[in-house]
């Protein structure tokens, strides 16, 4: 049974063929039970002895070094596929409704049955190759479910800014793939020295291009820019792949690897600055925003900040911890948004969208549990137990940056209040809804019963990932810090609230524009018109810099007689 | 017959289509402009056979060649040329062409190289001035006058070699104390062969053919010079390493070059132009690179042009520069949507398309001979570059959306797409089956 459970990821595939060629009276039924299969699989492991499950078959991909496909089924592939396969299930019972009556409905559930194979591929890749195959697959799917309105304005070119940032984290993780010696592209020994001899660099450059990879599927630092566009997608697939899933695969990797990004320390406080800079700034930008989902995209942005920083600061199980208790309050956040877009003909603009606490009393105090789950607020939420540990680790490790986190945490309140506040609270809108049904509002209490009690888990969870991820510090209910935090957290939600209550539910800060963006941008536009205008058509220039050019050539090559 | 017989692949397909090129010549007064193409399309065939019948690289080479001049026969008729009437002076020059361009691919003389290069630069330069439009004639004429002087470099770079090495074999050693002579020379008869390959600093040529040449042509440029120089360049390069880090450099000049030029352009002729640089690029640095370089390199070049052949038949028969807005008011059909989409990709290497395993191929030899420093250069060249390859898409599939009737694709043209296309979704699924043809 150990050896069957490594090929989990292909539970999603028989409803991928019954559902593309239309079996079943109703579109994406035939899909809905793979994920939790999925899950059922992932917690069937954790239930046996944990001995890890290998699958290795050698010269699957010859174009790389470790040419083999190998598959890995061990705690921390058997948690994430729990993540995967759970939030996966409560996000296609809630889009058997959210997607009635849509004439994509099929092709729908056909691309999330692709995206979860290729999500589950990824995360029980047990070397380079197969890790390769299973990023850039769900980064195609993503393209896929980003477009999948192919109608709406801005879908498509959204779907293709995701492809493009994502083929940065590709190549950089290809490269990995390609400089790792043969036999050497184990995920979980990669760290040892006689792998990466031969590698110009060594470890170092191995644990960048991870990094860069990461950063890319994450949307860290500079590569932020294609989440928040990613949200012209469909609500369900923010919630599954923007918020719980792809865009943790990054944090996931950079946990898989950490012995050997332990061995570049430089790297480390790389990945802690991106980390601690990134939640700062996407936690101003949530500030900033007009749109209700993009508000929360830069929420996701902060949250998955503070695991890349935790990463950083050397506590790979604060970071998995986080990503853990994070897909089920940030998914249920999404498929709260979701309810409400649905519930009103698909506005999503904060202004228009405010009072509904009595019209969606549901999916209000849902939304409240995620909010304060999000916010960290000490015992009742499970965002408080994993918070509490990566601010711990970053006050230990590097305390400017521990402290900067913990003043964020301010901020997060303040972009969550704004958000619950706006949509639920202030009654001063007409605008007409209809009651959602019980399919729709369903999942979120799995997701929301998450959101209160994974964090009691972590105890738990730190023995089991000890194996994979080291020793895991004592999770506390409560603690000095934790109480900081949560009423720092609290402090911004109620202060958000205030803010709306007197500036109405469009609320924001104004928008600031980012002069290095700008300048980046317009610096590679000069370049490329100034490389274009020398294709003048004038035949002298051409013919002057043709012999110019030879005759450096000749130079550098120092061709003597 | 024997001497026939016993004479190298290429030859034998070079003279079997000089042949076919004079008959397609005398045919035309009687002959009807079908019987022309039917002439041209029999010729790679038949010059096919003899080839079909060996194992080697020497056949393979001339095989690929031969197939992607049936491609470019396909679409001759589509092309809409300043007077019709020279539809049969194209069949015959792309045939000549063709037959320089088995030469060059498999040449082991440099008097082999240099008359393989004429005739093939010599066919594009002419066909370009027969096609239709304000600049055709003025670009060939260009393109001619600097393949003139590419041409000088590489007879001067030959003298050069033929003196110090007394011998025109590519494979000549030098005499004592002639060594630099030799180099230079070997230098500068690379630097010829990349004009076709379209390398900076000796690009504008061929940018000016891609631009403004009918697609067929174009594509014949893009895909049999590219492919014939790529191979001849390779058989340098693996017989004297000195020119590798020219080659390098020159690649990661060219892929960097082609990049910004690239991301200015505001329509598809010149998106295809500097992606042929870039192109060129990868080809140029993947030679570079040793052994393992080479044979990426050949892999890389089955790809490409395999992929440029979709784009190139997916536009044939389509006039102008082709800019990106007009492809939402005046669509392509659903093939040449389908094929120009899948093509682009392709060519952008996103994963998983063939382009894709073509990089992947490139990098590993790259970062061990070229270095770190110059590999990412070379990726992040390759990435951004899928930005500019990606910017049409959506005015193309908002063309196909928009309900306006498209241009539907010529039966022959359709055919040629069938070809290119069922060869790259081939390599997008064995992507193996190209990297075994390479080894």
């Amino acid at each position: 049974m150990n050896t069957l459970l490594p090929w989990a990821f292909l539970l999603t595939l028989p409803g991928l063929v019954l559902t593309a060629f239309g079996a079943g009276r109703r579109p994406g039924l035939a899909s809905v039970l793979g994920p939790w299969l999925v899950f059922a699989a992932g917690f069937a492991w954790l239930l046996g002895d944990h001995a890890p499950a290998v699958v290795r078959i050698e010269g699957w991909l010859p174009l790389l070094p470790d040419a083999a496909f190998a598959l890995r089924l061990d705690a921390l592939s058997a948690t994430m596929l729990c993540v995967v396969g759970g939030v996966s299930g409560c996000v296609y019972l809630y889009s058997l409704s959210y997607m009635r009556g849509d004439p994509g409905q099929r092709r729908f559930f056909a691309y999330l049955d692709f995206f979860v194979l290729a999500m589950n591929l990824l995360v029980l890749a047990g070397n380079l190759a197969v890790l390769v195959a299973g990023w850039a697959s769900v980064g195609l799917a993503s393209f896929l479910l980003i477009s999948f309105w192919r109608d709406k304005e801005g879908t498509l070119g959204a779907g293709l800014q995701a492809l493009a940032a994502n083929a940065i984290g590709d190549a950089a993780l290809l490269l990995a793939a390609v400089l790792v010696p043969a036999g050497a592209g184990d995920l979980t020994t990669l760290h040892e020295a006689t792998h990466l001899q031969g590698v110009a660099g060594g470890a170092g450059t191995v644990a960048l291009l991870i990094v860069v990879a990461a950063a890319a599927k994450s949307a860290q630092g500079p590569l932020y820019f294609w989440l928040p566009s990613a949200m012209a997608g469909p609500t369900p697939v923010s919630a599954l792949i923007h918020a719980a899933t792809m865009v943790a695969a990054g944090v996931y990797l950079l946990c898989r690897t950490h012995a050997l990004l332990a061995l570049a320390p430089d790297v480390l406080t790389v990945v802690a600055w991106t980390g601690v800079l990134t939640a700062v700034f996407a936690a101003f930008a949530s500030l900033q925003q007009p749109n209700y989902k993009r508000g929360l995209a830069y929420s996701t942005l902060s949250q998955l900040g503070y695991m890349f920083a935790a990463v950083g600061f050397g506590a790979p199980f604060a970071a998995f911890f986080h990503l853990f208790t994070h897909a089920a309050f940030k998914a249920l956040l999404f498929l709260v948004a979701g309810v409400v877009i649905h519930a009103a003909d698909g506005e999503e603009d904060l202004a228009r969208l405010s009072g509904l606490r009595k019209q969606l009393p549901g999916p209000a105090w849902l939304g409240l549990i995620g909010s304060l789950a999000l916010i960290g607020l000490p015992v009742v939420t499970a965002g408080a137990f994993s918070k509490d540990l990566v601010l711990e680790a970053g006050i230990e490790h590097a305390p400017p940056l521990g402290y900067l986190l913990l003043g964020s945490v301010l901020l997060t309140g303040l972009y969550t209040g704004r958000l619950w506040f706006a949509v639920f609270l202030r009654a001063d809108s007409q605008l007409h809804t209809h009651a959602p049904d019980r399919l729709l509002q369903g999942p979120l209490v799995p997701l929301a019963l998450g959101a209160v009690g994974l964090g009691w888990l972590g105890t738990a969870l730190g023995t089991v990932l000890a194996p994979a991820l080291g020793p895991a510090p004592a999770v506390h209910a409560v603690s000095g810090l934790g109480l900081v935090a949560g009423g720092l957290g609290l402090g911004g939600f109620l202060l958000a609230g205030a803010w709306v209550r007197a500036r109405g539910s469009g609320a924001r800060l104004p928008t600031l524009s980012l002069p290095w963006v700008d300048a980046a941008a317009s610096c590679a536009n000069r370049a490329a018109t100034g490389v274009a205008r020398v294709h003048s058509g004038r035949l002298g220039g051409y013919l002057f810099t043709a012999m110019v050019g030879v005759a450096v050539i000749l130079i550098v090559m120092r061709i003597r007689p | 017959m024997h001497w026939f017989l016993d004479m190298p692949h290429s030859l034998q397909a070079a003279a079997i289509l000089s042949l076919f090129a004079v008959a397609v010549l005398l045919s035309a007064p009687r002959a009807s402009v079908a019987t022309v193409h039917r002439l041209t399309l029999l010729a790679p065939i038949a010059a096919a056979l003899p080839a079909l019948f060996q194992r080697g690289p020497e056949a393979f080479a001339v095989l690929a060649v031969l197939a992607l001049a049936l491609i470019g026969a396909l679409l001759l008729c589509t092309d809409a040329l300043e007077n019709p009437i020279h539809r049969v002076e194209c069949g015959a020059l792309l045939l000549l062409g063709t037959a320089g361009a088995c030469v060059l691919a498999t040449a082991n003389n440099l008097l082999s190289i240099l008359i393989g290069f004429e005739s093939m630069s010599l066919a594009v330069a002419v066909m370009t001035g027969l096609g239709r439009g304000p600049r055709t004639l003025e670009v060939a004429f260009k393109f001619f006058a600097l393949g003139a002087a590419s041409v000088a470099t590489m007879i001067y770079g030959i003298g050069l070699v033929a003196y110090a090495a007394g011998s025109f074999e590519i494979g000549a050693a030098p005499l004592a104390g002639l060594t630099g002579l030799h180099q230079a020379g070997l230098l500068l008869i690379t630097l010829g062969i990349t004009y076709e390959l379209a390398l900076v600093p000796i690009h504008f040529g061929t940018l000016g053919v891609y631009f403004a040449a009918p697609m067929s042509f174009a594509g014949f440029a893009m895909t049999v010079s590219k492919l014939g120089a790529a191979l001849a360049v390779a058989r340098l390069a693996a017989a004297h390493p000195h020119v590798q880090p020219m080659l390098v450099g020159l690649g990661v000049l060219s892929i960097t070059w082609a990049t910004f030029g690239g991301l200015a352009q505001r329509h598809l002729r010149g998106l295809l132009a500097y992606s042929a640089v870039g192109h060129g690029g990868f080809l140029a640095l993947s030679i570079g690179c040793g052994t393992d370089g080479r044979t990426a390199a050949v892999f890389y070049a089955i790809v490409y042009v395999a992929s440029a052949a979709l784009v190139a038949a997916a536009l044939a028969g389509r006039d102008g520069d082709l800019p990106y807005a007009e492809l939402r008011t005046e669509p392509l059909g659903k093939l040449r949507t389908t094929a120009l989409v899948t093509g682009l990709l392709s060519l952008s290497g996103v994963p998983p398309s063939p382009g894709f395993w073509a990089k992947l191929a490139v990098l590993g030899p790259s970062w061990h001979v070229a270095g770190p420093l110059l590999t990412c250069i070379a990726v992040l060249g390759g990435v951004f570059g899928a930005l500019y390859y990606l910017r049409p898409v959506p005015d193309l599939i908002a063309g196909l959306r928009s309900g306006e009737r498209g241009t539907a694709a010529s039966r022959s043209a359709g055919v040629a797409i069938a070809l290119a296309g069922g060869v790259t979704v081939l390599f997008l699924v064995l992507p193996y089956l190209a990297l075994r043809l390479a080894n």
